[in-house]
């Protein structure tokens, strides 16, 4: 049903910026967060000495001595002693058994209580959903603390039963949480294919969907375990629920907040031990949301949009240049422009390309994801993402250099002589404001024009691009838009400062073949009419054969062929440009096998020094393993040998169509 | 959301079902699968009406249709290695079947899906587009099914890798009689995959029939629009099919409107 969306190649290249593939699994990762392997590690040592509490305490708990009543830290009582001569030390000891057992107690109740329903529920949806949400906005009204005085009144006291009803009101979060996750989790794929599968129910849940949903529960158990904790030495506080044989820290903290004035030592030694353990759990629990959220939040520092820091043997004259050939401010001149990942030595993403676009002119960009294709058009408009930079060479927008120029000129050149237009436009938009502000906030960026002229402006920019109703529809917000006429909305937006250059990305990728035409067809109208130069990135090479004039091929960060679309898909040099052809289906006869290209493309650190097809490549030879220069449009040292056949068609034959 | 749509699929064919999004095709496919709700019609397999099913559907019927997905490494489980997910399926269809056995049909199933045995052991990150893709199909056809729906099933991956995947699944039809019902929205794609085609506009079948008759000699005025906005990789046919479809697009908005459902 929905529009069948190519995974950005964006995705591609940043994946491909990061040194290694492999993935780390969630132990190794919450393990390498320094913050979760210290509060874990600590709450392991409390766990032991919970255990070990018999041989540790220097004192039974329990055991009254009056005559060393309330006495301060000593020798022999370290931290004092209570009101009937009890050992402080002894008592915080068999404390954490007391506050680690109701703690555990009450959220692994809730665990299974919430999760379990939150599973079923949220799989089940419908009217169950509705029912179960009601009741846990119920249950969430109340304040755990009420709950447990109500049920140690009702199922008799101690602190076994008041935990019990702490655990049912943590429940009510476990279950909502889980119940948002099983929301999504259930639409995803893997849990339609484990259906089709035939998988029972407890399969589905348990097995599929639940080790996809543990993390984020991993996390909200460890901050419940201080709430908990929390909840019980508030009950020992108040007296509730306490039985005689156990010593609780909110029971001393009781006492000794009776004899305050007499002993005040004594109410420091378990006030800081809640304090202390409640900060250990959330710590836990933060360093664990942390460790699972790194691989989202890690990105460069550097906020670089050209940034040499490439070889400056390389480098190139000073930020403006007037040139001979690039003086029409229409073209667009790269030359030898690399992009690195990673800083000087890093990762090379994109390798010495260049090419040319006059105006009135289509140069499309085609290869497979991770070729380098869209990296390439995030360079020219400087906007490449942090951690990515220019290493060397030039991008001319007539006659201004644009590599190392500064963010004044940048500025300048981006929007007034440059546009771009992405694949999915509504995200290139704001949701939240009607195009008609967008696009006058677009126009007077560039222009000193009021808001009336800007908004005139806006609407005939709209007829321009051909949606109908402009005036009507600038008061639109950009979902109300459907795909192509988002994507002329699109276009719209980037013609709004009068560019000469366009950059399109995979402009048509996401849109239905009818749609994909008459977009193509506006934008090789708007170019003859408004003299624009047009890079037109693309991985389809119908799209290349029908609107552009000249095409760079891709291939692993560099350009193996280039010229004229006619003569290169007639005649290609380049293996890859062969394999390309073959691989399309639909290009005349129907034959049972299609040919392939072995393998895929490799990501940028195992580019070769040599040919970086070869491997891949049928007609691979010794003399491929040197670096390979382009010469004469194509990268291949023995593109004057090869005999390649074209493109494979029935019927009329490319030589005549010239 | 569909209405009234009726096509067969025979004994190891390929049926092509094209159309543009919002058409119903992916709709059509999941009715089959289960997957939504059908509300009028039939959907008879080997003689047997699925909707008499109700919500749960047998497991021969599980064991008898399968399906592979677009998005390639979505429909693997993210926490599974590929031999966990294969093994879970097989245990499921075959539950007396031994460790060991279990082990040398996952390597078979490897082996036929053009897949290395050490591949078993990664998680699905660890693996390209197409090589999820490959494990998609491997555990379709790990319970030997009688037909695959495969919902644009390459559409996400680059040309070379698609042509990989479509000659494997060539091949597997070939050796095991699968049946496909191939929903894409590619033209070409169908074409070289399919014996019959139907084409799809706004929830109903406006035509179908043989591959090369839809193509060649198009009866429905949707279905030439459709053709003539497909771009092949051929510069000359692509400048004749631009003069025709500026030409058909001109006289279309003038009569047509209800044919263009963008603009």
């Amino acid at each position: 049903m929905s529009n069948p969306v190519r995974p950005t190649t964006q995705a591609v290249d940043i994946s491909a910026t990061r040194a290694s593939a492999a993935p780390r699994r969630t132990v190794h990762r919450i393990l390498s967060s320094r913050k979760a392997v210290i509060s874990g590690a600590i709450i392991l040592g409390l766990i032991v000495i919970a255990i070990a509490a018999p041989l540790i305490a220097p004192y039974d708990p329990l055991a009254p001595d009056p005559s060393n009543a309330l006495s301060g830290p000593t020798a022999a009582h370290w931290l004092g002693t209570d009101d009937i001569g009890r050992d402080t030390l002894s008592r915080l000891i068999y404390g954490i058994r007391t506050s680690l057992i109701a703690s555990f107690e009450a959220v692994i109740i809730a665990v299974v209580l919430g999760v379990g329903l939150g599973l079923l529920i949220g799989y089940a949806s419908g009217l169950a959903d509705r029912i179960g949400m009601r009741v846990a906005d119920a249950f969430q009204a109340l304040p755990p603390i009420l709950l447990a005085l109500v049920l140690a009144s009702v199922i008799g006291t101690g602190l076994v039963n008041a935990m019990v009803g702490v655990g049912i009101i943590f429940a009510v979060s476990f279950f909502r949480i889980t119940r948002g996750e099983v929301l999504v989790q259930r639409e995803l794929l893997y849990v339609k294919a484990a259906r089709v599968g035939g998988f029972r129910l407890r399969a589905i849940l348990f097995r599929e969907i639940l080790p996809n949903i543990a993390p984020t529960l991993v996390v909200q158990g460890a901050i419940a375990l201080g709430m908990a904790l929390l909840v019980e030495a508030m009950l020992g506080f108040l007296g509730v629920g306490q039985e005689t044989t156990q010593v609780s820290w909110g029971t001393m903290l009781n006492a000794a907040q009776q004899y305050q004035l007499l002993q005040p030592v004594m109410t420091i030694a378990p006030g800081l031990a809640i304090t202390a353990v409640v900060l250990l759990f959330n710590l836990l629990g933060d360093g664990i949301n942390e460790s699972i959220g790194n691989d989202r939040n890690r990105s460069g520092r550097a906020k670089a949009w050209f940034v040499r820091s490439g070889a400056p043997s390389t480098s190139r004259p000073p930020a403006v240049v007037e040139t001979t050939a690039a003086s029409d401010p229409a073209t667009l001149a790269v030359s030898n422009l690399s992009v690195v990942t990673g800083g000087e030595g890093g990762t090379e993403l994109v390798s010495a390309v260049s090419f040319e676009v006059r105006r009135g002119e289509t140069v499309a960009l085609v290869g497979e994801s991770g070729c380098g294709k869209s990296m390439t058009a995030k360079a020219l408009m400087g906007l490449l993402p942090p951690g990515v930079a220019v290493s060397e060479g030039s991008v001319r927008v007539g006659g201004v250099e644009l590599v190392g120029a500064d963010s004044r000129t940048l500025r300048d050149v981006r929007g007034n002589r440059i546009g771009m237009i992405f694949q999915d436009s509504i995200s290139s938009l704001s949701p939240v404001h009607t195009i008609g502000r967008q696009l006058s906030d677009a126009v007077r960026a560039h222009k000193r024009v009021s808001r009336k002229e800007a908004r005139r402006s806006a609407a005939e920019l709209l007829t321009l691009v051909g949606v109908p109703n402009a005036e009507a529809r600038l008061s639109d917000y950009p979902h109300q838009f459907s795909g192509g006429m988002a994507q002329r909305v699109g276009i719209a937006a980037a013609l709004a400062g009068d560019p000469d250059v366009l950059i399109a990305d995979e402009p048509t990728t996401a849109l239905d073949v009818t749609i994909q035409a008459r977009v193509l067809d506006l934008l090789m109208e708007l170019r003859d009419r408004l003299g624009l130069a047009v890079v037109l990135i693309t991985h389809d090479l119908g799209v290349v054969a029908d609107s552009a004039d000249r095409v760079a091929v891709m291939y692993a960060g560099q350009v193996v062929e280039y010229g004229e679309v006619g003569s290169v898909f007639a005649r290609p040099q380049h293996p890859y440009t062969q394999a390309l052809l073959d691989a399309s289906p639909g290009v005349g006869s129907r034959v049972e096998e299609m040919a392939t290209i072995p393998g895929s493309v490799p990501p940028p650190w195992e580019w070769s020094s040599g040919c970086r097809f070869a491997d891949r490549c049928a007609f691979a030879s010794r003399a491929c393993s040197t670096a390979v220069p382009l010469v004469n449009g194509v990268r291949c040292v023995r593109a004057d040998e090869l005999q390649l056949r074209g493109l494979r068609r029935e019927g009329a034959s490319s030589d005549s169509t010239t | 959301m569909v209405d009234g749509v009726s096509f067969e699929v025979g004994e190891s064919t390929t049926f092509g079902l094209v159309g543009e999004s919002g058409a119903g095709k992916s709709t059509v496919g999941n009715a089959i699968l289960g997957l939504a709700p059908i509300s009028a019609g039939s959907v008879v397999f080997d003689g047997v009406d699925i909707s008499s099913f109700g919500r749960r559907m047998p497991l021969w019927y599980r064991k008898a249709v399968q399906v592979v997905f677009q998005d390639p490494l979505a429909s693997l489980n993210p926490r599974m290695t590929v031999r966990t997910s294969l093994r879970h399926v097989l245990t499921r269809h075959w539950p007396s079947l031994k460790r060991a056995a279990v082990d040398a049909r996952i390597d078979d199933l490897l082996d036929r899906v053009g897949l290395q045995p050490h591949h078993a052991d990664r998680f699905p990150r660890q693996l390209s587009g197409g090589q999820c893709q490959r494990v998609a199909i491997a555990r379709a056809i790990a319970v030997e099914p009688r037909l695959i729906v495969c919902d644009e099933a390459v559409s996400a991956l680059d040309v070379s890798t698609q042509a990989q995947v479509m000659n494997l699944l060539a091949k597997l039809q070939r050796d095991m009689g699968i049946s496909y019902l191939f929903v894409a929205h590619d033209l070409e794609v169908v074409r070289h995959i399919s014996n019959h085609v139907g084409v799809m506009y706004k929830g109903s079948m406006v035509e179908s029939g043989p591959v090369d008759e839809v193509y060649e000699n198009p009866s429905q005025d949707y279905t030439r629009t459709l053709l003539s906005a497909t771009l092949v990789p051929d510069p000359a046919v692509q400048r004749l099919r631009r003069e025709a479809r500026t030409g058909r697009v001109h006289a279309l908005s003038g009569t047509g409107a209800e044919l263009t459902p963008e603009l």
